[in-house]
């Protein structure tokens, strides 16, 4: 049972990783014309971002290469299908 | 000096090497591109949204450069594919 579940199950969590990491991103730049301090929040929120989505691969890496590399497969898949959603977006707009 | 030592010394290296790498270019790129923008955004601020989602693509592909790096300075540090081999090639 966790046998067939592992690799989707890593997947997912690589998803979620992607929608954290980049959600973040778009939280920052949206508050960046705002800033008082542009380059303490874009540097925090980089340093928070990475810093939660590197340990947490770390963890779930677990020693096995193969595992990280399910996570980075869902972490990249989160970001392809968040910048196209930007891109529909503007394509929307203008 | 047996192969064993060689391979971590190479992997702890080359570890480090990439994250600087790693590190340099994407904080250059990404100090560049938010300059840019807010410049721009000072410019012709009706344009923000447009300017802001532009800016958020191009950080997030700049973004994710940094993250490989960090991807592969762990798997050569903690989860070396070829470690198995070169310790049964060495015994």
């Amino acid at each position: 049972m966790t046998e067939v579940w592992r690799w989707p199950l890593l997947f997912a969590a690589g998803l979620g990783l992607g929608a954290f990491f980049y959600g973040g991103l778009w939280w920052t730049v949206k508050r960046l014309p705002a800033a008082g301090h542009p380059v303490l929040l874009m540097l925090a929120s980089f340093a928070v971002r990475t810093a939660v989505t590197v340990g947490m691969m770390a963890g779930l890496m677990a020693g096995d290469w193969r595992r990280l590399a399910a996570v980075l497969a869902g972490f990249v898949a989160m970001r392809f299908f968040l910048v196209r959603r930007q891109r529909r977006h503007d394509a929307v707009q203008s | 000096m047996n192969a064993e030592t060689l391979v971590a010394m190479v992997s702890i290296f080359t570890a480090g090497l990439t994250m600087g790498l790693g590190a340099i270019g994407p904080a250059l790129g990404e100090g560049r591109a938010v300059a840019q923008a807010l410049l721009a955004i000072a410019q012709q601020p009706d344009e923000a949204n447009t300017i802001t989602r532009t800016l958020f693509v191009g950080l997030a592909m700049v973004e994710s450069t940094a993250i490989y790096c960090f991807v592969i300075s762990m798997i050569l540090l903690f989860a070396n594919p070829y470690w198995d081999h070169f310790l049964s090639a060495g015994s």
